[in-house]
């Protein structure tokens, strides 16, 4: 971008206003004006589609003529001499502020050349005299223009200084409730596409200095901000460091969600399951901060990225901490359950009927052997089918338009549900341990975490087409090997389990400590333990 | 090249399984196999297949003759048990799958004569599983049994199996073990087998037709008979129904049983709750002496008119009538083991042999296998009734 630029000097806001004119190709959206203050000539140039019309027209042109007029008062008031007189600068005036005219007529001889003088040291100070929040002098040779217009800022441009005003328009929806991440109890808002907004979800959450918000820009042509947000004195250093570094190397032409961020930042190709948390939950991002972590919030993705991760991370819910913790050991129980279920069952079943008939009740043997009589396929292929169908099934949902998803459900019910049974094609105790195997992994929000779930499903399941409960045993191996070698920014992935630590087992795997009890935060994530203060008495 | 190595051992594993893939609709579950000879001394094997035949579910029940019988049975012959079972391919459309196996009959003749030289083959076989159950066909054979259809239970095998483990639970008249049960009784000194024994009451051939369950009163049923004794191997005969009771007892295995004491006008009857057996063994001047010591916990379920429960002498005396009860029929039993049966059932030379094997050696060698005749056996019994019911006196 830089060495596209032109170099040369620019003389005037003609140049400047031409190199943009020329740099932008002519685009359409670009508005370019010119105002008249007294015999300056003041350059507004803006992009209409990223801001906002009334706010340019409301408070810059209005505050710019402001400026001018209180110049002529107090120099009149004043009484400073004068030496010359500018008559094209009187005519103006007198068009635009009628209401003024007597006053001027009385004052302009002694007041003209000083107030020439003030204007334009007014205009080239304009960042301190302009009452805009957001105002800022750039400097064309090292600051990129077309960021400062294209993110909603409009520029002043008087004679080679650039002041740019922020004037964005408003192209967010409203922060609602989140949609993948439910929750009965608990808050209700989730990010949104709006960076600053979603920063000020954090933030409003955690009212401490120590909240520190770092940003980057990231993308050639994106030039995507992402805040890293941490708590400067529980955080370790060196992961923020580590991120930062990272982030610099990223030399991407655009990043469009946070998703980008995530898969350059963990590797993907070698990780099955996510290393890295992706949340759409402001309160679960500050509590995921307090722990000593750090979280990436990426312009517009409303998913905040929370780093490092572990399994339980994603197995567990936040809801866990919202209710009573007695009340959710039996939720965790069947969540644990069903992470299970979801990887193996399809196995299981398939290595029972086809190698280790053994090992099945008689009666249950029976009724199994019962519905797969007049199965055309073998009980390997029939999971397959059985599989890729309800895949299908479930992406054609999500994809689908609202208006015809009660449609899909119902083609779908019947076909694979019944029609397929009557047919003959598969038996009924495998729509019921698709069913089954389905439905266990629905428990779990994140997607890369389904994902990962479903690739283990099916390597489980081949491993159990060739070799029976042996081959499931050895897929639970490598299961277990590829876990416990996954790690997430040097901290093991399967953390507690694997390094073990009972005291952290026993805070997250069954009953959670009172709050009141817990007193300590993760040693693994932080030094600077105490979380929750004792009253002396 | 780790990598190499690596997906060649998971090769290795993966494709050495593959040969015993086999899938679920090309078996034919065998519940339950039956040995018998014929007159040549050929094995007869009668194998009870389950019918997993799909039933016509949206047809309705209703429709005369839709549904499938629920078993089928295969026979074959040969001189050698795996040759007969192997033979049976021949009418069936499937492999006969024998790992889920829960019955085992065993005729007369063949336990008569050489029954574990026919058993090798269900012990050895690694497919099979050895927790199925023994028993001895009492009158009838195999084949006959296997072919009776079962009303409650549509698996007949299953219903067997039921009926045995509810006649032991509940009446204490049979024993309840698996083969491998079976087989360590059989390898152990000093003690004999006994294993189950099942009848046919009825025609054989009424009990093969569907008419047999339809009727509310089947015409052929399965009953579950007294324990058959072995000795040396051997079938030797049967025990009388009451002692099932006592071996049962002795072997401090015993559930509940009933007890019917004193006559039909004064009487009553006390179900044993909770039976435990302690032995003990001794040598006194060279004789062999075992105390058994039961306690036992005892309800009346049922008195006669003449006979009262308010007073508690009246109870006293019920209490004294159950103990002698029992020890005299358990005194009586083991006379028959010594004498009659001439096997020790009860295992007295296994006591002496794990309490106290140098003096078992020593009978061994003193006696030889009539040690049975010189083991006093002294009972003490101690019931506590528990519950007399909620009626004071009879009408």
């Amino acid at each position: 971008m830089m060495e596209e630029k032109n170099v040369n000097n620019f003389n005037s806001a003609k140049d400047i206003v031409d190199y943009i004119k020329n740099s932008t190709s002519h685009s359409e959206d670009m508005v370019y004006k010119e105002f008249m203050l007294g015999d300056e000539i003041v350059n507004i140039v803006f992009n209409e589609s990223t801001t906002n019309g009334d706010f340019i027209a409301d408070f810059i042109s209005r505050s710019l003529k402001n400026l001018f007029d209180e110049k002529i008062n107090e120099s009149t008031d004043k009484e400073v001499g004068k030496e010359n007189t500018n008559k094209e600068e009187d005519t103006s005036n007198k068009k635009r502020k009628g209401n003024l005219q007597e006053k001027l007529d009385e004052k302009k001889q002694f007041t003209e050349k000083k107030q020439e003088n003030s204007l334009s040291n007014n205009l080239k100070n304009l960042d301190k005299n302009l009452g805009a929040s957001k105002i800022k002098k750039i400097d064309i040779k090292t600051e990129d223009i077309f960021y400062y217009l294209f993110s909603g800022f409009t520029c002043i441009i008087y004679k080679t200084d650039i002041f740019a005003v922020e004037s964005k328009a408003s192209l967010d929806r409203s922060i609602a409730e989140p949609s993948t991440e439910n929750t009965i109890k608990g808050p209700k808002d989730s990010f949104i596409e709006n960076y600053s907004k979603n920063v000020g979800l954090i933030r409003k959450r955690l009212k401490t200095e120590k909240l520190v918000l770092e940003e980057q820009k990231v993308g050639r042509r994106s030039k995507t901000k992402v805040g890293i947000m941490y708590v400067s004195d529980i955080v370790r250093m060196e992961l923020v460091d580590n991120v930062k570094e990272k982030l610099k190397k990223i030399d991407i032409d655009a990043i469009l969600d946070s998703n980008y961020i995530m898969e350059i930042l963990e590797k993907s190709k070698k990780a099955d399951f996510p290393t890295i948390i992706s949340t759409e939950r402001p309160d679960l991002v500050s509590y995921y901060i307090l722990q000593g972590r750090i979280a990436l919030v990426v312009e517009n993705s409303p998913f905040v990225l929370v780093i490092p991760a572990f399994i339980m991370d994603f197995v567990n819910n936040v809801e866990d901490t919202l209710q009573k913790s007695n009340g959710t050991i039996l939720t965790k129980i069947i969540r644990y359950i069903a992470f299970i279920v979801t990887i193996v069952t399809p196995a299981f079943y398939v290595a029972l009927i086809t190698f280790d008939q053994e090992a099945i009740p008689t009666q249950l043997l029976v009724s199994f052997a019962t519905q797969r009589e007049g199965v055309p396929f073998p009980a390997l292929v029939e999971a397959f089918l059985m599989i890729i169908a309800f895949e299908i099934l479930r992406e054609g949902d999500y994809r689908v338009p609202n208006a015809a998803g009660s449609t899909l459900s119902i083609v779908g019910a019947l076909i694979l549900g019944d029609a397929a049974v009557n047919a003959g094609i598969v038996s009924p105790i495998m729509i019921i341990v698709i069913a089954i195997t389905t439905i266990s992994g629905l428990m779990f929000s994140d997607i890369n975490m389904s994902n990962a779930l479903r690739l283990w499903r099916l390597i489980f399941l081949v491993f159990a087409g060739l070799a029976g409960i042996m081959g499931v045993a050895m897929a639970g191996m490598l299961f277990i090997i590829k876990l416990a070698s996954t790690t997430s920014y040097s901290k093991p992935f399967s953390y507690p389990i694997s390094p073990i630590n009972f005291t952290n087992i026993k805070k997250t795997i069954l009953e959670r400590i009172d709050f009141s009890k817990d007193t300590k935060r993760r040693k693994i994530l932080t030094d600077n333990l105490t979380k929750y203060r004792k009253l002396k008495e | 090249m780790k990598i190499k190595i690596f997906f060649l051992i998971v090769a290795m594993f993966l494709f050495n399984g593959l040969n015993n893939a086999r899938e679920l609709n090309d078996l034919a579950i065998v519940s339950a196999i039956g040995v018998d000879v014929d007159e040549k001394g050929q094995y007869v094997l009668t194998a009870q297949v389950l019918n997993t035949k799909k039933q016509n579910s949206s047809g309705g029940s209703s429709s005369s003759g839709g549904q499938p019988s629920l078993i089928t049975v295969f026979n074959s012959s040969s001189s050698s048990v795996h040759g007969a079972l192997r033979d049976m391919v021949d009418q069936s459309p499937k492999k006969l799958y024998i790992a889920h196996m829960e019955l085992l009959l065993v005729s007369e003749k063949v336990a008569k004569s050489n029954m574990f030289e026919t058993l090798d083959f269900f012990i050895r076989d690694n497919e099979n599983s050895n927790d199925f159950i023994l028993a001895i066909t009492k009158d009838t054979s195999p084949k006959d049994i296997l072919e009776v259809l079962t009303p409650l239970e549509t698996n007949p095998t299953q219903s067997i199996k039921d009926s045995i483990e509810v006649t032991y639970k509940n009446k204490g008249t049979t024993i309840h073990n698996i083969l491998s049960q079976n087989i360590s009784i059989m390898l152990k000194p000093g003690i004999n087998m006994v294993s189950v024994s099942i009848g046919l009451e009825g025609n054989p051939k009424e009990g093969q037709s569907e008419e047999n369950i339809k009727n509310s009163n089947s015409k052929t049923k399965i009953t579950v008979k007294e324990l058959a004794y072995f000795d040396n191997r051997t079938l030797q005969g049967y025990l009388n129904e009451e002692e099932g009771i006592y071996y049962n007892l002795a072997r401090n295995d015993l559930e509940s049983a009933m007890l019917n004491l004193g006559t039909k006008e004064d009487g009553f009857v006390a179900e044993i709750i909770e039976a435990k057996c302690n032995s003990a063994t001794k040598v006194e001047n060279e004789e062999y002496i075992i105390d058994f010591d039961f306690k036992v916990k005892c309800a009346i379920t049922e008195i006669s008119k003449d006979k009262h429960v308010e007073n508690l002498e009246e109870i006293n005396t019920m209490q004294k009538q159950i103990e002698e009860k029992i020890k005299s029929e358990f005194i009586s039993f083991v006379d028959n083991c010594k004498n009659k049966y001439n096997s020790d059932l009860i295992g007295f030379g296994n006591l002496y042999y794990k309490n106290m094997n140098k003096e078992y050696e020593k009978m061994q060698s003193k006696y030889g296998n009539d040690y049975l005749k010189h083991i006093n056996v002294n009972c003490n019994v101690e019931v506590s009734l528990v519950n007399e019911g909620s009626v004071m006196s009879v009408w």
